[in-house]
């Protein structure tokens, strides 16, 4: 069928093995080899145990313990030191859960267990840095914080090669979103999942198609310009590495478009969230915004976490309520985005299949590809259905009780300390961002593609602002009130 | 070729002994990914679903899934069984 027919001259052997073992792996098994399978059990797991000690007339809040407000360092020290119990008990259950869950995916406990354990002691200076009553006076929100941190030093300080296991950005955001699932009402999943729907597909749509012929138009590789596209258009990285295996691309070209994604999501993760406060953007569409304009999940909940944050502590400034911001960019980014990159993936591999051929190689080495339409699910990311069950669970766990009593039991009983263990996945991600960029470990990229990504980028920023302002408002309006 | 006939078109298979999943230069597993396409671990992982059954052949130089072929297919050496990931 298809043909690719650049071989390389000198060649290594690889670990044949393990891709022989991931084709024959039982399909029992792939629900223990990912990390999105792990993420929807960790936090199910959390959710539940919550849920079976608030109906047992107890909580889960003495684990999903949070700094105090402080204003004296010696206040912080006195509050940390009435909950130090509570603080071992956490770091005790993150470091099982990760280890337990990473050793079956194949990782070296011995590495990721002392590289967790500085992440949590990071984790824990930088909510105290956040709960610092002046700390919105200096714009020293926990995401922002915390990125910059990591970025500062994993670029001056060579860290060891050993700290890397704990940096495990992707699975750690999964949790996070899937405990953000639980606070999220089922109602307003179904209420604004299809509007997220209908503005992420106007916005990848165009965005893939701009980044894709300027790509052509400079006389990039298809396969290229394709990765590059949906990695603006779609998810990031993920998207990128997808699309890569789907089209068959060159390894090159995988690294340079998610060089480009990195660039890119890194500075949007600081731009947007200034730029929606200058434009007085209310949380939610701010929110819709930075789902439809960040390039990958983790640097848009960031984004989308620093806005929230600025919200909650520009005392009515901005207007809507401050998880609305983290609301609006999963919806968007999550349901609207995320959830059709396997449809991406079959679609590019058909094209490419199809109508991407180079010319037939000389000495008959061309791969031959195959399709199928298993692909789509193959490629799901499967943490959403995570986040739609801890929805709807959550949801029906709420229909028992009166808004009043929602408020009074439900909220500080259960979602209140569910909220607070999620806060905890997202500062371990966004540590890990940081502390993972290390700009001399990415790939170059020329100034071809560069210009191809930066027209989408631009194109994006444009037509979510346009929707997210303009169109849908109300929608995400209503997510606020 | 509609794209309904292409995805149900299952071509002869190869003998599946000559397929990249059991080819000496087709390299698996997430931490091998995340370690030779680099900043994929950054806001991505080799360990997500997005990455499907992709693996990276070293012949070739690109990303492929355990179903394909081509004509530079070799066995891995006798008790070769490198560590996954």
């Amino acid at each position: 069928m298809s043909e690719n027919h650049q071989a390389l001259g000198a060649a290594a052997p690889a670990s044949s093995a393990s891709a022989a073992k991931v084709a024959s792996a039982p399909a029992w098994r792939s629900l223990f080899a990912k990390e999105d399978s792990w993420s929807i059990w960790l936090a199910l797991i959390l959710i539940a145990i919550g849920y079976a000690l608030f109906a047992g007339g107890t909580s889960i809040k003495w684990l999903a313990v949070a700094p105090a407000k402080w204003t004296t360092v010696g206040a912080a020290a006195q509050d940390f030191a009435a909950h130090a119990g509570s603080y071992l008990a956490l770091y005790l259950v993150w470091a099982v859960l990760f280890s337990v869950s990473l050793a079956v995916m194949g990782h070296k406990i011995k590495q990721f267990l002392p590289a967790f354990t500085v992440l949590f002691i990071a984790a824990i200076l930088v909510f105290e840095a956040g709960a610092w009553a002046s700390a919105a006076k200096y714009n020293l929100e926990p995401p922002l914080v915390a990125l910059l941190l990591g970025l500062v030093i994993t670029n001056v300080v060579p860290l060891p090669s050993w700290f890397e296991a704990g940096l495990r950005v992707e699975y750690y955001v999964k949790v996070g979103i899937i405990l953000l699932g639980a606070t999220l009402p089922f109602t307003l999943l179904v209420w604004a999942g299809p509007v997220a729907v209908v503005q992420a597909a106007i916005v990848s749509l165009v965005t893939f198609f701009v980044i894709y012929f300027t790509g052509k138009w400079l006389g990039l590789d298809r396969r290229f310009a394709a990765v590059l596209g949906v990695g603006g258009a779609v998810c990031g990285v993920s998207a990128a590495i997808a699309i890569a295996g789907a089209v068959r691309a060159k390894r090159e070209h995988a690294s340079a478009a998610i060089t480009l994604v990195i660039a890119w999501a890194i500075v949007m993760i600081f731009l947007l969230p200034f730029v929606a406060q200058a434009l007085g953007l209310s949380t939610g569409i701010a929110g819709a915004w930075i789902g439809t304009s960040e390039f990958a999940d983790a640097a848009g909940v960031a984004a989308a976490q620093a806005y929230g944050d600025l919200a909650r502590h520009a005392g009515g400034v901005i207007a809507g309520a401050p998880d609305a911001s983290v609301q609006a960019f999963t919806l968007m980014k999550v349901v609207g985005r995320d959830i059709w990159i396997g449809i991406w993936a079959l679609v590019l591999a058909v094209v490419a299949t199809t109508r991407w051929e180079d010319k037939p190689a000389a000495d008959g080495s061309a791969i031959k590809t195959r399709i199928s339409a298993a692909e789509i699910w193959a490629r799901f990311p499967k943490f959403v259905i995570g986040f739609v069950l801890a929805s709807a669970f959550v949801t029906w766990v709420a229909s028992h009780y009166s808004l009043a009593d929602y408020r009074r039991e439900v909220v500080p009983g259960l979602v209140g300390p569910i909220t607070a263990l999620r806060t905890w996945a997202f500062i371990f991600c966004f540590l890990s961002i940081g502390l993972s960029t290390r700009i001399r470990g990415l790939s170059g990229t020329s100034f071809k593609p560069f210009l191809a990504f930066t027209a989408g980028v631009v194109v994006n920023v444009l037509i979510g602002y346009w929707l997210s302002v303009h169109v849908f408002a109300a929608y995400w309006n209503g997510l606020g009130s | 070729m509609s794209l309904l006939t292409l995805i149900r078109h299952r071509p002869a298979a190869p003998p599946v002994m000559a397929a990249c999943a059991r080819c000496r230069f087709a390299a698996g597993g997430g931490a091998h990914l995340e370690r030779s396409i680099p900043g994929l671990s950054v806001f991505g992982s080799g360990f997500g679903s997005s990455i499907g059954e992709s693996c990276l052949c070293e012949r070739h130089d690109r990303l492929v899934s355990p179903d394909d072929s081509c004509a530079h297919y070799e066995a891995p050496a006798a008790g070769v069984d490198r560590e996954e990931p």
